[in-house]
């Protein structure tokens, strides 16, 4: 029989109890519970050590103060008093406090008592010390004896002249009192304490248990298949909620990246069956009738430059993919930009000049940050051929190069047509998409999406502005601290 | 020239194989790493053309064993991955050269006679000169029919270029590799108005043009027209 059956609890009940316990909230209470109550048990026992000491400091002040002036009533001089006087005092504060816990006692050299209502003289007390005694029932009145058994009592005694002794005492019923009472308190604090800490340490662990549950079960659905679930939002700003946040961020990166794969696919499917279909045609129809060798050679050809057209396409779609992946970012390298992009303006002057178009550069020397050396020149080389093959001769093309505190800017802008509309601005970054004025000029639609990708790979941006005319290319790099 | 061809695609290698016989040369094939070995160490060639990804003993494993063994035959890899830092684990194994698949023949067939070539002018001499133009290494300098000619250092790296190789075709990507160190695609001109640029500086004032262009493939500097 195990223990769920005896407790008779229901197995649900139980597995989510034990799930509570396993919680790191639930045992950060108990944990902190029990630390509490240590510090709260040792400051009550140090204020109850505090008060008794206090308590039998009071006591022995006033047995001391009652002490003399019994001794000053009789007149304790040298050679004056029988002695009788005392007794008579004696018995009449024996008397008065018959129902008090003070305690009186004379008794001669010998010990014999000679008044009092003390029942004998205290075992191993020498008279003139103050002491404190218990477990001496046979002394103590049966009165106090009724009170507690094991009364302790607090006694002061001093030597009279005459060789007698006076014991005034004080049983300490208040202060056993105290003590009962106190730890009455500090069983009581400790018990709500504890309480307090196991139900707020439950209701805490249960109120996360109850939120990791909801990521828990979209996570679930989500692997079921349901892909555009997302964790709810329970509005609540803390922790949690910045987790679901990040995790449904994360969720619309995957799906934005499953969607582009599917995009690429099916623009592959596209783009590479017209071309390929156009191949085809081509070289089955120069089969159907014999021609000359000539015309052969001419089908042969354009087969060739078709074929070599779509491995360029393919060739670009990897390196895009292969950006977007960010395989390379672990091959990164100090790049230093402002040598590269002078190095590249230089190699592309003459193909400006022999189009006429003026290329200028004004390039702030010495940035240098971590990156792809082969990307970023891909990057620049990409958006200088794109200017240069789209703008008409007596255009200018200008490279700049600037640093700030935070980033890195390079722009490439021209005075060329440029692209008026803002909309075919940010489209024209998507993959395949050349605009219709684009359609006649070389060039496969996918040189600014490789950008993009090539960009983002890099942490940085890609931006398309209206350069009022022209088009300007605004490339935004995060600096980075370089090693 | 006797080359040896390592490469697992038996199609492929075939109309490799066909293509350098028709250019001239004698063609060994393997279709494995570990037979590729074998072969190189035991027969005589001007060249080796190793396919990176091999069955067996991969092309890399392959070079790195053949230079233990002390051989320097020139090596082209040929690989389907094409990033620089593949590129530089290939040159680094003990290749001398690496082509990116997919390529044209033509630039096989080029780097090929480069990479052949290069062995022969290893130890150049200090001047290069191709009929009456002569390139002084040492102090860069530059004249043709005894006429100095100026020319910017890119220039003057790209007539060094052609003239090492002077006899044989020079593809567009084999300049931008080794004269610029670029490694992409360009899809303007910007090869052929560097050339028509040295063009214009070493045979617009001579009768005889020396820098020529080769239609399909690329440039070569030679006073034998093609």
């Amino acid at each position: 029989m195990s223990l769920v059956e005896v407790i008779g609890l229901p197995l649900r009940s139980w597995q989510r109890l034990k799930r509570l316990w396993r919680t790191s909230v639930f045992r950060l209470a108990l944990l902190f519970a029990l630390a509490f109550s240590l510090v709260v048990g040792v400051s009550l026992a140090g204020v109850y050590w505090l008060s008794t000491q206090y308590i039998v400091g009071q006591i022995d002040v006033n047995l001391r103060d009652e002490l003399t002036q019994l001794r000053s009533d009789v007149g304790d001089g040298p050679g004056e008093g029988d002695g009788e006087g005392l007794i008579g005092q004696i018995q009449e504060q024996v008397a008065q406090t018959d129902k008090s816990s003070r305690l009186y006692l004379l008794v001669d050299a010998n010990q014999h008592i000679l008044a009092g209502n003390l029942l004998g003289w205290p075992e191993g007390l020498t008279c003139g010390q103050p002491a404190q005694f218990s477990d001496q029932s046979n002394i103590v009145p049966k009165n106090l004896q009724a009170e507690d058994p094991d009364i302790r009592v607090r006694a002061l005694s001093t030597r009279l002249a005459d060789r007698r002794c006076l014991l005034v005492g004080q049983a300490m019923v208040e202060e056993e009192g105290f003590t009962d009472h106190t730890g009455y308190l500090l069983s009581w604090a400790l018990g709500i304490i504890t309480l307090f800490s196991l139900a707020g340490g439950g209701w805490m662990g249960l109120a996360v248990l109850r939120r990791i549950d909801t990521i828990t079960h979209t996570a679930t659905q989500i692997m079921a298949g349901e892909f555009s679930r997302r964790i709810p939002d329970e509005g609540k700003g803390d922790e949690f909620s910045d987790l679901s946040a990040r995790l449904n961020q994360m969720l619309d990166r995957i799906d934005e990246l499953m969607a582009g794969m599917r995009s690429v696919t099916d623009n592959i499917a596209h783009d590479l069956r017209s071309p390929l279909t156009r191949l085809r045609n081509r070289l089955e129809i120069s089969l159907t009738h014999e021609r000359p060798a000539d015309e052969y050679r001419e089908v042969m050809q354009q087969t060739l430059d078709d074929a070599d057209q779509l491995l360029a396409l393919f060739n670009t779609l990897i390196a895009i993919a292969q950006a977007e992946a960010g395989v390379r970012r672990e091959v990164f390298t100090t790049v230093d930009f402002s040598t590269l992009l002078i190095d590249l303006v230089d190699f592309y002057q003459l193909a400006a000049e022999d189009r006429g178009v003026h290329l200028s550069a004004q390039i702030q020397p010495g940035i240098i940050r971590l990156a792809s050396q082969g990307l970023l020149t891909q990057i620049v080389v990409n958006l200088l051929e794109n200017a240069l093959n789209h703008i008409p001769a007596g255009s200018k093309v200008t490279v700049t190069l600037t640093q700030q505190e935070k980033t890195i800017t390079l722009t490439i802008a021209d005075n060329g047509p440029g692209i008026p509309n803002p909309a075919d601005r940010l489209r024209v970054l998507e993959r395949f998409v050349r605009l219709d004025a684009a359609r006649s000029s070389p060039g496969s639609g996918l040189g600014l999406a490789l950008v993009r990708a090539a960009m983002h790979e890099q942490g940085g941006t890609v931006e398309l502005h209206d350069n009022h005319p022209g088009l300007k290319v605004l490339l935004t790099f995060p600096r980075l601290k370089v090693s | 020239m006797k080359l040896l061809l390592v490469e697992d695609d038996v199609q492929a290698a075939a109309y490799l194989a066909k293509g350098l016989e028709e250019s001239g040369h004698s063609v060994d094939r393997a279709a494995n790493g570990t037979d590729g070995l074998h072969l190189a160490m035991t027969g005589e060639y001007d060249a080796l053309i190793v396919d990176r990804m091999l069955p067996g003993l991969d092309g890399l494993g392959l070079i790195a064993a053949y230079r233990a063994a002390g051989r320097a035959t020139p090596v082209l890899i040929l690989s389907a991955r094409g990033e620089v830092d593949d590129r530089v684990t290939g040159l680094k194994a003990g290749g001398d050269d690496y082509l990116t698949k997919p390529y044209a023949f033509s630039e096989l067939l080029a780097r090929i006679e480069a990479l052949t070539r290069r062995m022969q002018t290893r130890d150049s001499s200090d001047t290069l000169a191709v009929a009456d133009l002569v390139l002084d290494r040492v102090r860069h300098k530059v004249t043709r029919r005894d006429q100095p000619i100026l020319l910017q250092p890119r220039e003057f790296r790209l007539l060094d270029y052609l003239m090492r190789h002077a006899g044989q075709v020079v593809t567009r990507t084999m300049l931008l590799e080794q004269v610029w160190g670029y490694h992409f695609d360009p899809q303007t001109n910007v090869i052929d108005v560097h050339i028509s640029r040295l063009r214009s500086k070493i045979d617009r004032d001579f009768d005889t043009p020396l820098l020529h262009t080769v239609r399909g493939a690329g440039y070569v500097l030679s006073d034998v027209p093609v």
